[in-house]
């Protein structure tokens, strides 16, 4: 399985072109290493981004993803499973930020209230994020917001299919009682 | 278009409030990339860690090696402790009685100049 980053035409080429970065960074290939982050770099951002409501943040992490992942790179077993691999290694990174964030608002949900219904629903998203267990929260951005597949959400974060229906099942469950929650205030 | 199974019923019934949140989920999307100097701030990153790595690595190694010295020389010490009665002057040849001295068989031989 491969997290899709193009969808034309030339995707196999694009494959070809990974497989020989993925086999030169195992060398200590630096040129190797921009070709994969210049590849992966937008999406992987977009995710972490979206994961943990901090652009800023996201950035960081995503560096500290591709470091972890070409300095573990003998981790891989095989080369054409690299962006699963880097995906999982930033899923994780994510994970370990949410358990250690408090539960309270952010600064931009202060700065934003009250300017419009979007930016209000916007806003009310956050907040309501902020009461997902980070298992919940990524499971349900990852699929709804991200658009992975459910084999994609189980690759990246290392759990079986089942495992991400259920989970999915139970965050839009408990969304749906806040946000109701959230507009009967 | 969200539709939610209600107690296990074969058809479905469209959910409104699940559609809506979903939907509001969806467009407070981050839209990032990432900055302008991402891949030379990763390369800066990477050779950083790269150079802390052998430090990194062999530390626990060197520690390994400082306790295995600090033990083998404690050993040593123990194994050539000798204590100090064993050489106190009550133990020494001269101060012995007469009768308690060594007796060397070849004394006659021992000429005086």
């Amino acid at each position: 399985m491969s997290f899709s980053v193009s969808s034309s035409t030339d995707s196999r080429e694009l494959r070809a072109d990974e497989l020989k970065w993925v086999a030169r960074v195992r060398q200590g290939d630096e040129l190797a290493m921009s070709a994969l982050v210049g590849k992966h770099r937008q999406r992987l951002v977009h995710v972490a981004a979206n994961l943990l409501r901090d652009a800023h943040e996201a950035e960081d992490v995503s560096q500290e993803a591709f470091i972890k992942a070409f300095r573990e790179i003998n981790r891989l077993r095989e080369d054409r499973a690299f962006s699963g691999y880097l995906y999982r290694i930033c899923v994780r990174l994510c994970m370990d930020r949410l358990r250690a964030r408090k539960a309270e608002p952010s600064e931009f949900d202060v700065a934003m209230e009250s300017k419009g219904e979007q930016v209000e629903n916007r806003v009310v998203i956050e907040r309501l994020l902020t009461k997902l267990t980070p298992d919940l929260r990524i499971t349900i951005v990852l699929r709804e917001v991200e658009q992975f597949s459910y084999e994609e959400v189980a690759e990246a974060m290392n759990v079986p299919v089942g495992t991400v229906r259920s989970r999915l099942h139970s965050a839009r469950e408990k969304l749906r009682q806040l946000w109701m929650e959230a507009h009967s205030e | 278009m969200k539709w939610r199974k209600i107690k296990g019923e074969i058809t479905d019934q469209f959910d409104p409030v699940m559609d809506e949140m979903l939907g509001a989920l969806r467009r407070s999307t981050i839209e990032a990339e990432g900055s302008d100097n991402f891949e030379e701030a990763f390369l800066s990153r990477w050779r950083r860690a790269k150079e802390a790595r052998p430090v990194f690595f062999w530390s626990p190694v060197l520690v390994g090696a400082a306790v295995t010295a600090f033990a083998l020389l404690a050993l040593l010490q123990i194994i050539t402790y000798v204590p100090n009665d064993a050489v106190s002057p009550e133990n020494m040849e001269v101060s012995l009685p007469a009768s308690e001295r060594p007796i060397f068989g070849n004394s006659e031989i021992i000429t005086t100049p």
